[in-house]
């Protein structure tokens, strides 16, 4: 039987809307509304939507983060607690460093955070992996958007983890960074790591996907195989747009019956 | 296809370490990179260079050359020691949890750190570190110039540094706390009060208790219970007078900041846990 | 509805809110520039001759005033605390003469506050007459004069100088043709002075007066330095002004001696004095130059050393001075030095000597006094406190050591005292740390 490394059970999450907004009578505004997603072992997991969606914030709530209102949370078929961080690799959308630190301090301090201390060898692998050794010794300051997009991933593959979390990590790259980025998440497949990605790059999913879920204003509107979600993984853009704008019809209409 | 275990994976890069020692590892790091960014940070060279023209003027300061004033001098010497620490206290601890929180750039230490405790434990030791050193500088540098000056070892300066240096620690620990609640303005604002407050509270409950006014005694009596007495760290008498400080009120009072500053971090921490990031 | 409703008076409460404080700081930043402005004019600072008189103009008057004044007062402090040991420096405490420490505050007071007087007449009397440098007293003072030269306060300044040169060589221990040139140039101060007094005498308040300048000292002082000079007609003359009471003197004794036309004149009046001063530098001891020292926060020093302090700061002179003279001091400082909870008084009552030999009697009885209980928390207690320092208002002169409240000097607890306080304060919030990291 496969393991489920990652449940999320009907999570739910609000905010106080921020004063002088234009919805401000409404008080508070669901950023993700009763979602369930389930993640196997070896599994590469697309989490799509649109700007807004809750993408994030599904991230932010499946590491313990934010508090959800309501809902369970399973890492590794457990409530989340600090040992499950030495399970999971993550990488923020635009990660942001010390900027006074070199990349070689940051993998370094990346590791002792973990519990662990990675020798030369290990760091020169992962560094060389998304093109920094290079620039090992230079300040994050000075780094590119990229850059610190590839100093990311480098942190979150450190340690080796099970689990890999990334939201958005191809937001901002160039065409030779995205390709990296797609072949170390092809490269962890190939050894059988679990990965879970946000993108609202619809063919970077289709391309390397087994699974998707769609995300649109805070509910889970599709969850499925990415077979099942476009057969021969051809037009699946048209999909998603399709997907989206059914829901926004039809909650149109509903609220016009309503009033 | 299943996913290995995750200890194997560590056994495999033979990067395993007990509990203890990975939470010992991970607040050791995160004060040695506070350390590392503090020194590297424009600011702290500033408050630097900003204690040499005042260095300097210890010689010129004497316009009838009516030889060195040594009272003068370490008593004006301890106050921009004071000062200068303050300066950092206010300015580097602002810049550990709110622009962290601000910039995202703690999500890199929440996704890899067993508890939000032990990320203020490790940005408090960050700070003290700092502090540390900037007391040991100046702490030496006055005591250097009152010995080749004055010609005579002022023991009393290095104690009075000390002193300092815990009453400072403590100032950091209360802005710790404040930032991990609220805003950079409401933060500076209420630490500045505190500060004030603590300096005072003696002379304000003995105020309140001679003008009978029974609730408000009450309330500083609270106060005192809660807020730290800074009071406590007056080290005037012992400098201008030169009289020794005794070990054993020193060694209370290292308890006294020791306890207060666990207390606020701790309240600090559990804040920090409850807040959506 | 009642949400938004709520929302609305939320945002406006606040925006009312700011535009209160706006106001707020608008008002005292009126208020304030208005008081500056006004201080300005009061004492306008006549001389601005560099770069740095600009941008001390720059700032506004209350401000400088107000750190001018922190200057004064540490510079006071350090006068009563007495000289540094380790730098074997000799000044007196509790005094301003020959003290350097004081020189640098009070110069940079009276740069920030060139309208202050009382510290050019400070500053020039210790340099004069202590410090050995007589003509920056003058420059001083001449800077002085030039910065206030509009000021109803300027016979002040010229009566400093008069005082310096009048003073600065003594019949006594100078060649008497030196001592009246520098009393014919202390007279052309004094006239000055007095003008200067006359000419502003409308513009004087009461809270402007002062014990020591003032016109009826200025004609006595006149009278004097004319009559050293050998100006005695004018001496006289100036000595008709003043008043009866003032005459009732050794210098009305001497003045009516010049009118009388007696024949065995001294030359000088100071001379009439010279049997009283050979019996007053008989006496040894010196008495308690000034009331009680601060009452500050001290349990971070030992209570021993505190003793030697206090025994300083009352002017009974170093240590070694007070075993020498009396034998039963020793033996009570003794005591005291072996066992801080020892029951002896280190400080009794004066005697005329300025020793007490009486006070083991006076402690007796008060033990007697007290209760077992209160006996034993007496030894808890350090017998050196603040006690001796309050001053008569102390109903029991030893109410510190039996815990006695005592208002006018509440702050006052001997270090076990406040380091149990404390220690327990630390151990309380130790405990509800452990209690947050455990349950939060």
């Amino acid at each position: 039987m496969t393991q489920t490394v990652l449940e999320l059970k009907n999570v739910s999450k609000s905010y106080s809307l921020a004063p002088g907004s234009s919805k401000e009578a409404q008080g508070r505004r669901a950023a993700i509304d009763n979602i369930s997603l389930t993640l196997s072992a070896g599994q590469i997991y697309g989490f799509a939507g649109l700007n807004g969606a809750g993408k994030t914030t599904s991230i932010k709530a499946a590491l313990g983060l934010i508090r959800p209102d309501c809902g369970s949370i399973e890492l590794f078929g457990e409530a989340i607690d600090a040992a499950a961080f030495n399970k999971i690799g993550f990488c923020p959308e635009k990660p942001v460093f010390y900027e006074t630190l070199t990349a070689n301090e940051i993998v370094d301090f990346s590791g002792k955070l973990l519990g662990i201390v990675a020798d030369d060898t290990r760091k020169k692998y992962i560094l060389e992996r998304v093109g920094l050794y290079e620039d090992r010794h230079k300040r994050v300051g000075a780094f590119s958007k990229g850059m610190q997009q590839r100093l990311g991933i480098a942190c979150a593959m450190l340690h080796d983890p099970a689990l890999y979390i990334l939201d958005e990590p191809a937001s901002g790259l160039d065409p030779l960074g995205r390709r990296l980025i797609k072949d170390i998440l092809k490269e962890l497949k190939q050894a059988g790591k679990t990965v879970f990605f946000s993108t609202h790059i619809i063919s970077d999913i289709t391309e390397i996907c087994d699974k998707i879920a769609i995300i649109h204003k805070g509910r889970i509107l599709f969850e499925g195989s990415v077979d099942e979600f476009c057969p021969e993984h051809k037009n699946g853009e048209e999909r998603f747009v399709r997907i989206v704008q059914d829901y926004d019809r039809k909650a149109l209409s509903a609220g016009a019956e309503e009033a | 296809m299943t996913a290995k275990p995750c200890l194997l994976e560590q056994k495999k890069l033979d990067m395993n370490m007990n509990y203890i020692e990975a939470r010992v590892s991970c607040i050791t790091s995160i004060a040695w990179y506070s350390f590392i960014e503090a020194l590297r940070n424009r600011l702290f060279l500033g408050v630097l260079l900003l204690a040499l023209p005042f260095t300097a003027a210890a010689w010129n300061i004497d316009v009838y050359q009516l030889g060195f004033q040594t009272k003068f001098i370490s008593d004006a010497g301890l106050t921009l020691i004071s000062t200068l620490g303050l300066l950092v206290v206010l300015f580097f601890s602002l810049d550990q949890i709110i622009p962290d929180i601000e910039r995202r750039t703690i999500y890199f230490i929440f996704t890899r750190v067993p508890s939000r405790h032990t990320y203020m434990l490790g940005r408090f030791l960050g700070i003290v570190a700092t502090l540390f050193c900037l007391h040991v500088f100046m702490s030496g540098l006055l005591m250097l110039i009152i010995r080749l000056r004055a010609d005579a070892w002022f023991t009393e300066i290095p104690i009075a540094g000390l002193i300092i240096f815990l009453k400072q620690s403590l100032l950091v620990s209360i802005v710790m706390l404040l930032a991990s609640c609220t805003s950079k303005i409401i933060t500076v604002s209420l630490s500045v009060l505190i500060y004030v407050i603590g300096h005072g509270l003696d002379i304000f409950r003995m105020l309140a208790e001679q003008s009978g006014n029974f609730v408000f005694a009450f309330l500083l009596d609270l106060a005192a219970i809660i807020l730290p007495d800074f009071s406590l760290y007056e080290t005037r008498i012992m400098i201008m007078h030169e009289i020794p400080a005794q070990t054993s009120a020193l060694l209370i009072l290292a308890f006294y900041t020791f306890s207060a500053i666990i207390f606020y971090l701790a309240i600090g921490g559990a804040v920090l846990k409850r807040r959506d990031l | 509805m009642i949400k938004q409703f709520k929302n609305n008076s939320t945002g406006s409460a606040r925006l009312s809110f700011l535009l209160v404080m706006l106001m707020l700081v608008m008002a005292l930043a009126s208020q304030y520039t208005m008081k500056a402005r006004h201080w300005n004019h009061y004492y306008p600072e006549a001389l601005v001759t560099s770069l740095s008189d600009l941008a001390l103009q720059a700032i506004p008057a209350q401000i400088k005033s107000f750190s001018a004044g922190v200057f004064r007062i540490t510079a006071d402090e350090y006068m009563h605390i007495g000289p540094s040991k380790k730098t074997k420096q000799n000044f007196v405490a509790g005094s301003f003469a020959g003290n350097t420490e004081i020189m640098s505050l009070l110069e940079l007071s009276v740069i920030l506050e060139p309208t202050n007087m009382e510290m050019y007449a400070v500053m020039s009397q210790n340099l004069a007459f202590h410090l050995n440098r007589f003509h920056d007293a003058i420059e001083l003072l001449h800077r002085g004069i030039l910065a206030n030269k509009r000021s109803p306060d300027l016979h002040k300044l010229y009566m400093a100088g008069a005082y310096c040169y009048g003073f600065i060589k003594k019949p006594s221990f100078s060649s008497h043709e030196e001592v009246k040139k520098n009393r014919a140039i202390a007279v052309n101060y004094l006239n000055a002075a007095i003008s200067s007094y006359l000419k502003n005498e409308y513009r004087l308040t009461p809270t402007m007066a002062d014990d020591f300048a003032n016109l009826q000292n200025y004609y006595v002082l006149q009278s004097r330095f004319l009559s050293d000079i050998g100006k005695r007609e004018l001496a006289l003359e100036a000595w008709n002004k003043v008043t009866a009471e003032r005459q009732k003197s050794y210098l009305g004794h001497f003045f009516t001696m010049v009118q009388q036309k007696e024949t065995a004149m001294p030359e000088f009046p100071d001379d009439l004095l010279t049997p009283e001063y050979k019996s007053l530098f008989q006496v040894s001891t010196i008495r308690m130059p000034y009331g009680a020292t601060a009452p500050y926060r001290f349990w971070l020093v030992d209570s021993t050393n505190l003793y030697y302090l206090t025994i300083y700061a009352r002017g009974l002179g170093a240590l070694s001075l007070l075993e020498k003279d009396c034998p039963q001091h020793q033996a009570a400082l003794e005591a005291s030095e072996t066992s801080i909870d020892g029951i002896n008084d280190p400080f009794p009552k004066l005697s005329d000597c300025g020793h007490d030999h009486s006070s083991e009697n006076e402690h007796a009885l008060h033990q007697q006094q007290t209760t077992g209980a209160d006996q034993d928390q007496d030894r808890d207690h350090t017998h050196i406190s603040l006690d001796h320092v309050c001053g008569p208002e102390c109903e029991h002169e030893r109410h510190h050591e039996n815990g006695e409240e005592c208002q006018h000097c509440a702050s006052a607890k001997s270090w076990k005292q406040a380091g149990n306080s404390v220690m327990l304060q630390g151990i309380l919030m130790l405990t509800v740390a452990v209690l947050i990291r455990k349950f939060f």
